[in-house]
């Protein structure tokens, strides 16, 4: 039986997924975009993150 | 006048506080995209254990739940463990050694995903505990853990590991004290 080997995101491939702009932050029910640099940080605590297999659904 | 009531009893306000177990505090509505849900007045004074439900969310990919007492995703001083179990047959532990925050549970791009986490002591100038249970992205999950520090806190965030929140609701309960 083979081994999968884990797949981990890259600092591109989140900023693909996220552009700047696009990501918010809340509190209570103000909803507002990140700045640049929260985006930026919130991008580089991702990185290197393993990607987990997505289950299939239930029936 | 205790519980059990009978037909006819006039019912106090002392009777009503004495007999209400959970009482709910606030709900809070999760945007899109979000990295994270800061939820304030959440913990007082008034109970000093506390129940949240989280359910009906989605994340943009699989990642885990985190919830950080305060008003940032990021603090300090959780420890715990977590074990899952998967119903395609994969099960395993995550320890969480003085992080940031605390692994709550998985998470999927689909509403599957349901939570329960008692919260011991919040409020109270010393360490919190926490007991998370519930499902998502395939796995059964248990947590326990703690917040090593002898602060007080009225808040808490709910974020992940990776990726944005979308959708679902925070349902915030305080246990009677009596």
């Amino acid at each position: 039986m083979g081994t999968t080997m884990a797949e981990y995101w890259t600092r591109d491939e989140l900023v693909a997924l996220y552009p700047d702009g696009t990501v918010n932050v809340q509190v209570d029910d103000e909803v507002r975009p990140m700045t640049t640099d929260e985006w930026s940080a919130w991008i580089d605590k991702q990185v290197g993150q393993e990607k987990p297999a997505e289950p299939d659904p239930l029936p | 006048m205790g519980y059990p009531y009978s037909s006819g009893d006039v019912l106090t306000a002392a009777d009503l506080n004495q007999s209400s177990g959970l009482v709910f505090i606030k709900s809070q509505t999760i945007g899109t995209s979000v990295a994270s849900v800061t939820v304030t007045g959440a913990f007082s004074s008034t109970f000093e254990n506390y129940r949240i439900m989280l359910s009906g969310g989605v994340l943009t990919a699989p990642s885990d739940y985190t919830i950080t007492l305060g008003n940032s995703e990021t603090g300090s001083g959780y420890y715990g463990s977590q074990y899952y179990d998967t119903y395609s047959g994969t099960s395993g532990t995550a320890r969480m050694v003085n992080v940031a925050t605390l692994r709550i549970g998985s998470c999927t791009t689909f509403a599957e995903n349901a939570y329960e986490i008692i919260v011991f002591r919040p409020f109270v100038a010393d360490r919190t505990m926490f007991s998370a249970n519930g499902y998502g992205n395939g796995s059964s999950i248990w947590t326990r853990g703690t917040q090593a520090s002898s602060t007080s806190f009225s808040s808490f965030t709910i974020g992940s590991l990776s990726h944005a929140l979308t959708g679902g609701t925070i349902r915030v309960y305080g246990y009677n004290d009596g």
